[in-house]
């Protein structure tokens, strides 16, 4: 439980100028690398370390955590704008928010988007806060067999962003699995799929393949509806703000997607991206307009918003109290720690409890600026939707290839965001969905190297995954979240079936 | 598998090149079915380095790929055949209009086209290229505005991410814009002369 008198002195640390300043700046810093396609919240952080090496330690991890939640959000807001996850933990986001955006509902989405995000943010902060310790003895119990469960019940979400076929969405989930192994085999590092190239050896990127998925088709698709169009078409309308009784409307979504956000970033590994899909996934799963998903709604911006901001205090965490970094960033985040003489680790709450707690009030000072930050970004976004696609999409391509360029400066992921283009195009034409695949892109590398760590510890046997409670849990839920959404499916199919014979 | 009714009974004679037809389904399915069994019989074999003691074994590197091609195969072929049924149960379904297409595989081909470009003249001038080629695509028609776009947009992202973000752009094979990098030079004694002169200026002002 918290403990007020140490809370109060956390207050006092962080409550200074420099404090406040480095965090405001951090959020800035964070916001501009988010919407930033190509960009990531790593190599934003990565870039501001080197600054933080002359600032107390309570002042640098300010900057740090204001650009770490800060990027997480930023990715969403051209991911509804123009179809581009500025982060790859944008892209649930976009399932939803680019379609709100061209229902003329950019403001809304935007909105929810920010609001999910804070809500989430504040739910998890009190969360990882609150049960810091029993967290941190948990986490301890998560071995190979266990996240492979949970990755397990995780790519059940397969299924719930599979649109009107299960079938396709399977399909393409294959597609992302099969790319997702082009590279070093996690465990022996044979190459796989490489055919001699080396710059196949480090594998497919996550942005590369995003924008490949969602932002080639979507400016292929716009170039033939623009060079058929007499009209002047713009990017979108700003449409109608969101209103309160709307925001409240979503509080179920928020509560769920951050509880499953939590979760995840709790878990080492993991990261923000599957978190955005299992928050999207529950957010679709308990709808009652499940059919509105995919189409443009709110609920489903909420989802995945809430998912992914849901993970930064709980991926804390491990990181702190075990010395465990649940993703890069939290890893670089551990590197500033050991730089500035803390040890992460079963001691650090022990020796430093002050510091922790004010790590914890730094997140809810980095959500209030992200809040002030991410509405002055909403003010500028009612000047991008006035520009033609006749402008903007060209300008996207442009954008899409040096993002994709600037991730890891190789000219093979330019010639793979191309070609996986391409391949979403088709895809799209025959309305095989795209979530599926960038699912199983994401989650595919965490399944195999955790399926076969395992199998190594138990020679081979599968019983290591019957063996704990934890295992046997969520394989059951995963083998009932599967039964369920296929059943859930199989029924919408028959209403709709019913209303066609009616008609 | 559902389809959207009211475009696969519309009475015209085509739809939407985004609307799936049950023609394009058997097309889609055969093309899946295709890469599953080409990945297990012919790629997996020879793309993918299996240790001799791990050879059959679940913990080979070529386990899962095989699995997942397994998978997509039998996905593939059930996919196949629900789809020549619709395809014999549609009747005269509507197709979608050709000149979509090549619309299509003509913003496919610019796409990969700019990538052949910036292999051969580098990002920065093969995006010019491209960014006024895709605006004129799109129906941009005004040339100034398509011209201020084509120079001030790659000269933007260049100074940022070669300059700013310090990202190594690729080295063309023919580097075009190679004699500008001679520029450089003129940047740096314009910032050496005004460092300078400042303080002067300052002294003077004194």
């Amino acid at each position: 439980m918290i403990d007020w008198a140490v809370l109060g002195d956390s207050l006092s640390l962080i409550m200074t100028w420099q404090v406040l300043a480095a965090c405001f700046a951090g959020v800035v810093w964070g916001m501009f690398v988010g919407v930033t396609p190509g960009l990531t919240g790593i190599m934003a952080v990565v870039i501001a370390l080197p600054m933080t090496f002359f600032m107390e330690a309570e002042t640098s991890i300010a900057l740090l955590l204001g650009i770490y939640v800060t990027a997480i959000y930023g990715g969403s807001v051209t991911a509804i704008m123009i179809a581009t996850p500025g982060t790859p933990n944008a892209a649930a986001t976009l399932l939803d928010g680019y379609p709100l955006a061209q229902k003329g509902k950019t403001r809304q989405a935007l909105e929810m988007a920010l609001y999910a995000s804070l809500t989430a943010g504040i739910l998890s902060t009190v969360i990882a806060m609150t049960v810091f310790p029993v967290v941190a003895s948990i986490a301890l119990d998560f071995g190979a067999p266990e996240v492979f469960a949970v990755i397990v019940f995780s790519i059940t979400i397969i299924a719930g962003v599979s649109g009107d076929s299960i079938l396709k969405g399977l399909i393409a989930a294959c597609f992302g699995f099969l790319i997702a192994m082009i590279g070093q085999d996690p465990i022996h590092g044979s190459s796989r799929f490489t055919f001699g190239i080396p710059d196949f050896q480090a594998g497919m990127h996550i942005l590369t393949i995003l924008v490949g998925l969602f932002t080639i088709p979507e400016v292929i698709a716009r170039a033939v509806e623009a060079f058929k169009s007499k009209e002047k078409i713009t990017v979108g309308e700003m449409g109608p703000a969101l209103t309160f009784k709307q925001y409240l409307s979503y509080w179920p979504t928020y509560a769920r997607s951050t509880l499953g956000g939590s979760l995840l970033g709790a878990l080492p590994g993991l990261g923000g991206s599957p978190a955005a899909f299992l928050g999207y996934f529950l957010a679709k799963r308990f709808s009652k307009t499940p059919r509105e998903f995919g189409k443009g709604t709110l609920e489903g911006v909420a989802g995945a918003e809430a998912g992914n901001n849901a993970v930064c205090g709980p991926a804390l965490v491990p990181m702190m109290s075990l010395g465990i970094p649940g993703d890069t960033t939290t890893a670089v985040l551990m590197g500033a720690l050991v730089i500035h003489g803390l040890s992460p680790g079963p001691l650090l709450f022990d020796n430093e409890p002050v510091f922790v707690y004010g790590v914890f009030l730094l997140l809810f000072v980095s959500l209030i600026f992200l809040g002030i930050v991410g509405t002055g970004v909403i003010r500028v976004a009612k000047w991008v939707v006035r520009i033609p696609t006749s402008i903007m999409f060209p300008v996207v391509l442009i954008l899409a290839t040096y993002g994709t360029y600037a991730v890891r400066s190789t000219m093979v992921d330019v010639i793979a965001m191309v070609g996986v283009g391409i391949l979403g195009y088709l895809m799209r034409t025959q309305k095989i969905p795209a979530a599926p695949f960038a699912i199983a892109f994401i989650l595919g590398p965490l399944l195999e190297n955790e399926l076969r760590k395992s199998l190594i510890i138990s020679s081979g046997s599968l019983d290591i995954f019957f063996q704990s409670g934890i295992s046997i849990t969520f394989l059951i839920l995963a083998l009932v979240s599967a039964v369920l959404t296929v059943y859930l499916h199989w029924r919408l199919e028959g209403s709709d079936a019913a209303r066609m014979i009616r008609d | 598998m559902s389809r959207d009714v009211s475009s696969a009974n519309s009475t015209n004679s085509h739809v939407d090149i985004d609307t799936p037809t049950a023609r394009g389904d058997v097309v889609a399915a055969a093309l899946c079915l295709g890469c599953g069994l080409a990945g297990y019989f012919l790629v997996i074999p020879d793309a993918v380095y299996v240790p001799k003691s791990f050879i059959g074994t679940a913990n080979s590197p070529a386990f899962l790929p095989k699995v997942i091609c397994i998978m997509l195969s039998a996905l593939s072929a059930t996919y196949l055949v629900k789809s020549i049924a619709q395809f014999r149960g549609a009747g005269d379904e509507p197709r979608s209009r050709m000149v979509d297409w090549c619309l299509a595989g003509a913003m496919a081909a610019i796409c990969a086209g700019y990538v052949a470009g910036i292999l051969v003249f580098g990002l920065t001038f093969a995006s010019a290229v491209c960014v006024a080629g895709t605006l004129y695509f799109f129906g941009e028609r005004r040339l100034a505005v398509i011209a201020t776009i084509a120079v001030i947009l790659p000269s933007f992202l260049w100074y940022f991410f070669a300059k700013i973000a310090i990202i190594l752009l690729p080295t063309p094979v023919l580097n075009i814009l190679g004699p500008f990098s001679a520029l450089d030079g003129f940047g740096d004694a314009a910032r050496v002369l005004v460092a300078q002169s400042l303080p002067m200026a300052a002294g003077w002002a004194a």
